[in-house]
């Protein structure tokens, strides 16, 4: 299975789920959103657990069983919503690692998020190993010798911590304060390292649709009723632990720590993490030549800066024309999308040919190429009314669509494209209609490319389309990668819009030559 | 642009939640997990004893002494090293451990700590436990043999610290400690 056919099963995937859901709403789409909502989830019912928690060796027990039996409307749901959001968290994790892992959102400018996304992964089956110990049944007591056997291979203490659960009279209540303190400030340095996971990611999204939460709240409530998390006997070092229920979200690697020793499983662990690491070095891929501002023809507008979901360019004063501003773009921030090239008023094929620059422009994909190549395939046509599409390098794949009427133009952002030129095209090439087609909706690659474009186009952001005219002219698709079907369908009313304008044409020609 | 959500979408999402629901419900208690199997039970041995120090203490030379600062002087020398203790254990006449363990610390002057867990079948077992804390000399040999009976998915601890602890049961700790 090659990376394509993988890329392509993810978008048929998410296809499936864009069927049942509203794009906004689909789970696929909101994964990173989704892990931090369980994390809310699980502080909230965590916080109400703590005000009954007893830390003591009979204590944790017992008032676990409490909060489980006799306050099973409040306590016991909000024990079991504790659990399944914590369990639903490992899930998100890991298809939100997959996922941007399968996209290659892993390099560049993303490399800060993916590495800083790592340890977030040790703290967070910490923060839900630790969790199990505090019942203190025997699952605790089993997760409790097998973690202190595991760590005891590293000898980062003089005695063993297995000593403590070696027999009952090793263990006293102090361990569980200690438990109890590790349990709240594990989380926080979670919540802390999510907060710098998300750090160079602008406006990023970090609560899912209102839909899609009240959804899972609910799917999550409803296994709690059905289905509540419950102890096991309380734990006892005079026994051993023989078959237990098993959480395999957060304790799958434990039975190889008893089937191999803890040696092997280390080195499986810091292997795996130390190749997560290392995967945005090792695969850097392409990198294009990073956006360049041209002073000369930067007017500080900032449309650019605001528009850069990568936060990758600043404002600063001009190199030399006085109170004026001026952008400046952050190198290794760039991923070279060239949104911030379709932001920029000065990209307007209007001007005079030789003073047609951009402000801001990817230097291996410039604007003005864009027009010249735009041009040239427009040349070349033999159709009457002719269609320009305009796609991007992550979307529907368009050269299938070109035709002696089609020319097809990808980007490596829709949103490079500045809305001036399909004014350019329609008012001067005399374009029949712009298909602007890219990434499904709420799926850009770029994050906010779709976005922007649309609101471009509705002339709800700077820079737009100037007239009504144009727009109605426009039309955007957002079919994604296995969109070939839809742009395909789209073309075809485009094309029998087109047949029946002309034959009314040619019906009032007959009709004015009749009645001259 | 807002999607207007069909019965359809309804009934998807529906599928997609229950889909989730069945999936975390599972995979959070099932399948069960075989620690042990239920004929077993444990026999965890914890070594926590210091082993004798290497070398004897010296008197200075009272020479050098005088030449030191009052606070600098000393009425022996004493070494630091420990001797690592070597730990022998039998199960039935069967040598399942012979590890010497290093004593703890950059001087290697601090406690010898070793803890196993080994897996027995329930039933009656002959534990021999020999233990040396100097260097292999015969007359620092700490010696335990005894016969126990392990009940299924029991857990017995066996302890040395300066002497031997029998742990069996919740509040049954037994000593024997017998030096050869």
């Amino acid at each position: 299975m090659n990376s394509r056919s993988i890329l392509k099963a993810l978008t048929t995937t998410e296809q499936i789920l864009n069927k049942a859901f509203p794009t906004s709403w689909n789970p696929l789409y909101s994964l990173g959103a989704l892990c931090f909502y369980m994390f809310w989830i699980v502080t909230v019912s965590g916080l109400y657990l703590f005000i009954f928690f007893q830390t003591s060796i009979d204590g944790a027990w017992q008032s676990m069983e409490y909060i489980t039996e006799d306050q099973w409307y409040a306590g016991g749901i909000a024990r079991s919503l504790h659990r399944y959001a914590s369990d639903a968290l490992v899930v998100f994790v890991t298809l939100h690692m997959i996922r941007e892992l399968i996209l290659k959102r892993f390099q560049g400018a993303r490399t800060f998020s993916w590495v800083s996304g790592v340890p977030l992964l040790w703290l967070m089956f910490a923060a839900g190993i630790g969790g199990y110990w505090l019942v203190w049944d025997e699952r605790a007591q089993y997760i409790a010798i097998t973690t202190a056997e595991f760590f005891d291979w590293i000898n980062i203490s003089t005695e063993p911590l297995a000593f403590g659960f070696a027999h009952p009279e090793t263990l006293s209540d102090r361990f569980f304060s200690l438990l109890i303190f590790l349990h709240i400030g594990v989380p926080l340095a979670l919540l802390l390292g999510m907060f710098i996971h998300i750090m160079r990611v602008s406006d990023s999204k970090s609560n899912p649709a209102k839909g899609l939460a009240i959804g899972i709240g609910l799917a999550l409530l409803a296994l709690s009723i059905i289905w509540p998390a419950e102890s096991l006997d309380q734990a006892d070092l005079s026994r051993s632990i023989t078959r237990l229920g098993f959480d395999w979200f957060y304790l799958n690697f434990y039975p190889l720590i008893n089937r191999w020793g803890a040696g092997p499983v280390w080195l499986m662990l810091l292997a795996f993490t130390a190749t997560l690491v290392l995967l945005p070095f090792v695969f850097e891929g392409d990198k294009e030549a990073v956006a360049e501002v041209d002073p000369d023809f930067c007017n500080g507008c900032g449309w650019c800066y605001a528009d850069c979901p990568y936060d990758a360019i600043i404002m600063k004063d001009h190199d030399y024309k006085k109170g004026m501003r001026q952008a400046v773009v952050l190198g290794d921030q760039c991923v070279s999308c060239g949104i911030c090239a379709g932001a920029c008023p000065s990209a307007t094929p209007f001007k005079t040919i030789n003073l047609f620059h951009s402000g801001i422009n990817l230097p291996d994909r410039k604007i003005r190429t864009l027009l010249d190549d735009t041009r040239e395939k427009l040349f070349d046509l033999t159709g009457k009314e002719k269609i320009v599409i305009f796609g991007c390098d992550h979307g529907t794949r368009l050269d299938a669509f070109a035709d002696d009427s089609t020319i097809t133009i990808s980007l490596p952002c829709i949103a490079q494209l500045p809305p001036s030129y399909i004014d350019f095209l329609v008012k001067r090439e005399h374009i029949a209609d712009v298909l602007l087609t890219g990434c499904a909706e709420d799926n850009c690659f770029h994050r906010t490319g779709n976005d922007l474009m649309e609101q471009r186009v509705n002339n709800l952001r700077n820079p737009h389309i100037k007239t009504a005219a144009v727009r109605q002219k426009t039309t955007m698709l957002w079919s994604g990668l296995s969109g070939e079907k839809e742009v395909a369908a789209k073309l075809a009313e485009l094309r029998s819009e087109h047949r029946a304008r002309e034959s009314n044409q040619e019906d009032r020609v007959e009709l004015s030559e009749e009645s001259s | 642009m807002a999607k207007k959500i069909s019965i359809k979408m309804i009934l998807g999402q529906m599928l997609f939640y229950l889909g989730l629901m069945i999936f975390i419900g599972y995979f959070a208690e099932v399948p069960e997990f075989e620690y042990l199997p239920d004929t077993h039970g444990e026999l965890k041995l914890i070594i926590r004893h210091s082993g004798k120090l290497i070398g004897e203490c010296t008197r200075p030379d009272p020479e050098a002494q005088q030449k030191l600062p009052r606070n600098m002087r000393v009425p022996m020398i004493c070494p630091r090293e420990r001797s690592p203790v070597t730990v022998r254990l039998s199960l039935d006449d069967r040598l399942v451990l012979d590890k010497s363990v290093l004593p703890a610390g950059l001087h290697n002057d601090g406690i010898s700590a070793e803890y196993r867990n080994f897996r027995v079948e329930a039933g009656k077992v002959r534990i021999t436990l020999v233990v040396n804390d100097s260097q292999g000399d015969q007359n620092s040999t700490y010696t335990y043999e005894r016969e126990i009976t392990i009940n299924p998915s029991e857990s017995v601890a066996l302890e040395f610290n300066n002497g031997f602890t029998l742990y069996q049961g919740k509040n049954s700790a037994d000593t024997n400690a017998t030096s050869s």
